[in-house]
């Protein structure tokens, strides 16, 4: 189930809520996340949400024999064993077909290639878990004593599938404790429908006209070719940061509090500065669990950012070409330290603009899983390809008023203005402001309301297929 | 007071999500259940298992949602926004799967009298197990199990249109296929491709038909490619007549006039005389808003299609002619239908031509012809008629109808040599050439 689904907005999610603050006592809540959550998984991967309860049972029995055993000259072992079982699971599921073909190409075809399907949210809850076993050996945080405290840590459906990567010290007294004040849940609201919106009556439309342009390559244009990756490059943000919006909000609709996960990240004025905005909980967890652990900045520090940047790459998908995507940037952010001085003498806006166009290129490399498209694509892009089609012209002057909204919506404006409006609300007499704030909160509302609304008529839309209906 | 406020507001979302949740499993809309086309799946171990009775059910939830009808009008006016075109003129190009071809083209139930697919019909298999196994040589299919993307939808100006891209992998695929079946009936039975090429290829602006969308290479290509194989030269008479009627402009077919001309390409390959088209007697519907409309319905741009409809004008062979249909090749039971239907109830008139797509059509003429199999889609419909003037029998066969789960088994060259076949006309247009999953279904013919 993916929260941008009428099952999940009209059934689940509702019924979730209307369960949830009905009971009054806290463990009831919990026990209600808890089946929600199972069921949530169960939903999409009926067999794999087994391997998930598993790996949650596996690392709360690790948490505890590492608080068992701390100061020991077992600790270390018990935690080596516990990453290597975690990324067992992950490296069977998502790279042994990876590997295998790796395999074959040098020595020939010696293995046969698994073809298994990859449970949903595997890369974002094993790395929950992983935080919390290396947190508890370190030191940095408790065992958690209760197993169904854990398994809501780990399975909690708001950021199960999607992200963003919670650790376990972020949450950890929330699991037991929590108040949800209703301006948590009016503020979780907004969070989630504004993520909702960025989903559905962004990205969406943004991925069906980058397709329409990237997916023939002997169809590809030079201006086409552009104009689908600037697309595509917004889809890639519109649906990942509206998931965490979505995430973030549901949490604090139940009382937990996640970080941001996104921070405008087509803002930024480096590369460096873009992964700081750009899925900031998998930068942070491979900073504080992979680069620092490895030596940081201290030795080797090349070797550092090249392993992180190669797993960075390969987390996003079994494929060369997130490899390549993770060492792209490397080399990027290894560059942009060596010419820092001179690259701080750039104006800003060129140095923005110049962020932008190296972004980009990267998610060239990222979206073309086939080295051969990729290959036609920036061949396309600097000059391999007519200029433009009648075809390519027609679909760029479609998706323009989406263009728009795209280039407005990544920007700070948006957030200014509710920044700007909420400031209003608070100046003048108490009465003025009260009455302000009475406008804003029923503005919002109304604001929700129509997104909803919106983005219903849009899945409805969606799953009309004319064809079905004229055949018969 | 402001919480009781942010209270009061959030009880109410939650209650109008909660209320559109109840009422969404009760209150199914009719008209798409009733019409049988959704259906409610049933939980099996094995479904829910495998997922896919969650899958089929959120499906099912998404066809029968409330006010569906409402919201599908309410999109289109949304889609106004994300497909944006300046108001003088109409334009819209839209992501095209496979052609509207796999759509297909068949006259609804109530047309009719019974269903085409009777659920007590007995689908006949081999009586030898070993022949379901294919024993003959790897053959070239396209690795695909799902319909392909061949191209675009374009709407320009009044006209909407399928540009395809040629995917040359595909085109050899099918090329190869339709040699596999000439090689299959053997040498007696003469072979005959005919590829027409589609409306884009002289209505739309130069770079939509050229380069990758060219569909003279794409004909060429593929004809260069057969062995065994008679090809018909359609492209060439269609393009000295492009001044006539010979596209619909709501519709993906030709006009019965357009594939006319393939007609008499095709009698000069095989060595026959066509008529004139005045000496035919005709007839018209004088309103049809096709295929092209259905897809583009969603959008706002489709709305210069409805307020400007084709007109369908039909010609009666000039032999005497009885039709029937058949769910497979074992002929057994069929209806009897017209080839030409001067009374279609339904809104696609184009269905007036063999009563649109059947697993197999057998026409029986006056002519003093021998014995025609047509291998067809859609394209095909309208070009049929005029074949009964030259065979005494003719025998249509839509191969999709013989291909996945579920649908009868045929061995085309058993039954070409039982029917005592003479030739075979394999009709197609670009969409279907260039989409490697149509070269699987060819393949699925030749056992």
């Amino acid at each position: 189930m993916v929260f941008s689904s009428l099952t999940f907005l009209y059934l689940f999610f509702p019924a979730c809520l209307l369960l949830y603050f009905v009971l009054p006592w806290s463990k009831a809540k919990n026990a209600v996340l808890i089946v929600a959550s199972v069921f949530f998984y169960a939903w999409g991967e009926p067999v794999y949400v087994l391997l998930m309860i598993a790996a949650a049972l596996l690392n709360y029995a690790f948490g505890l024999l590492l608080d068992q055993f701390r100061g020991t000259k077992y600790a270390k072992p018990i935690l080596i064993v516990s990453i290597i079982a975690d990324l067992a699971a992950l490296v069977f599921f998502k790279y042994a077909g990876f590997l295998a073909g790796i395999v074959n190409g040098i020595f020939g075809n010696v293995l046969s290639v698994p073809k298994l399907a990859l449970p949903i949210g595997i890369s974002f809850y094993t790395f929950q878990t992983m935080s919390y076993t290396i947190d508890v050996y370190r030191g940095n945080v408790k065992k958690q004593t209760s197993f169904w405290r854990f398994l809501l840590y780990v399975s909690l459906f708001p950021q199960l599938i999607a992200g963003p990567i919670v650790r376990y010290a972020e949450i950890e007294p929330q699991l037991e404790k929590r108040e949800t004040t209703v301006d948590d849940v009016f503020y979780g609201a907004l969070r989630f429908f504004l993520g909702l919106g960025k989903k559905v009556l962004i990205a969406n439309y943004a991925g069906k006209a980058a397709t329409l342009l990237l997916e023939e390559a002997s169809a590809m244009t030079v201006a086409g070719t552009w104009f689908g990756m600037i697309l595509f490059a917004f889809q890639i943000y519109f649906d990942f940061s509206g998931y965490s919006d979505m995430a973030i909000g549901m949490g604090r609709i139940f009382g937990f509090r996640y970080a941001e996960n996104f921070n405008l990240p087509y803002t930024a004025r480096s590369i460096t500065e873009f992964w700081r905005k750009w899925h900031i909980s998998l930068s942070t967890f491979f900073r504080d669990y992979v680069y620092i652990p490895l030596g940081g900045n201290r030795k080797h520090q090349m070797l550092n950012l090249l392993v992180v940047w190669a797993l960075t790459g390969l987390w996003h998908g079994a494929s060369w070409n997130f490899l390549f995507w993770g060492l792209y940037f490397c080399l990027l952010l290894i560059l942009e330290k060596r010419f820092l001085p001179q690259i701080e003498k750039i104006p800003m806006l060129l140095r923005r603009i110049g962020t932008l166009v190296l972004v980009l290129i990267g998610w060239v490399i990222f979206y073309f899983t086939d080295l051969a498209q990729m290959g036609a694509a920036f061949s396309a892009m600097f000059g391999g390809a007519p200029l433009c089609t009648q075809s390519v012209a027609i679909t760029m002057l479609n998706n323009l008023p989406l263009l728009l909204v795209c280039v407005i919506g990544s920007t700070s404006l948006p957030r200014r203005i509710g920044l700007g409006l909420d400031h209003l609300c608070a100046l003048g007499s108490p009465e003025q402001s009260y009455l302000k704030q009475v406008f804003f909160a029923i503005g919002i509302f109304l604001m929700e309301f129509a997104i909803l609304l919106l983005s219903t008529v849009s899945l409805v839309g969606s799953s009309y297929n004319p064809f079905l209906y004229f055949r018969f | 007071m402001l919480k009781k406020l942010y209270l009061f507001l959030l009880c109410t979302l939650l209650a109008v999500m909660l209320a559109f949740g109840i009422s969404s499993l009760t209150d199914v809309d009719p008209t798409v259940t009733e019409s049988g086309i959704v259906k409610k799946p049933t939980a099996t171990a094995e479904s829910v298992l495998r997922g896919e009775f969650t899958t089929q059910w959120e499906k099912y939830y998404a066809d029968t949602f409330p006010g569906r009808q409402a919201m599908i009008a309410l999109n289109r006016t949304l889609n106004g926004f994300y497909y944006f075109s300046p108001m003088k003129e109409t334009m819209l190009v839209l992501d095209h799967r496979g052609g509207a071809e796999q759509g297909g083209e068949r006259l609804p139930e109530d047309e009719i009298g019974f269903p085409l697919i009777d659920d007590s019909t007995v689908i006949e298999e081999p009586t030898d197990p070993e022949s379901w196994i294919d024993t003959s040589e790897e053959l070239p299919q396209e690795n695909t199990g799902t319909v392909q993307r061949a191209g675009n939808v374009v709407i320009i100006g009044t006209r909407a249109m399928e540009v395809p891209y040629m995917n040359a992998s595909a085109v050899q695929s099918y090329a190869a296929a339709v040699s596999r079946i000439a090689a299959a009936l053997g040498p007696d039975v003469r072979t005959f491709s005919v590829i027409t090429p589609n409306g884009a290829q002289f209505y739309t602006p130069e770079s939509m038909h050229t380069g990758a969308s060219d569909q003279q290479v794409l004909i060429q290509t593929a004809y260069n490619a057969m062995s065994g194989v008679i090809p018909v030269d359609v492209y060439g008479r269609i393009e000295r007549h492009t001044d006539e009627y010979l596209f619909f402009r709501t519709d993906h077919h030709w006009t019965q006039l357009g594939a006319y001309y393939a007609y008499v390409s095709f009698c000069q390959a095989a060595g026959f005389e066509a008529d004139e088209i005045e000496t035919y007697e005709s007839g018209t519907y004088d309103t049809f808003v096709g295929s092209m409309y259905a897809f583009t319905s969603g959008y706002s741009q489709s709305q210069i299609l409805k307020d400007n409809p084709d007109s369908l004008t039909y010609y009666f062979p000039k032999s005497s002619t009885t039709a029937r249909y058949y769910y497979s090749t074992a002929l057994s039971g069929g209806v009897t239908i017209p080839v030409i239907n001067t009374n279609v109830q339904s809104s696609n008139k184009y269905l007036c031509f063999i009563s649109g797509d059947t697993p197999v059509c057998i026409i029986e003429s006056s002519a003093p012809g021998g014995v025609c199999m047509v291998i067809k889609n859609s394209y095909g419909n309208a070009f049929v008629p005029f074949l009964a003037d030259q065979y005494s029998k003719i025998i249509a066969i839509d191969p999709r109808e013989f291909y996945g789960e579920g649908k009868p088994y045929i061995d085309l060259a058993s039954f070409a040599a039982e029917q005592g076949v003479n030739d075979l006309i394999v009709v197609d247009y670009p969409f279907m050439v260039s989409n490697g999953y149509y070269a699987n279904i060819l393949n699925n013919l030749i056992k």
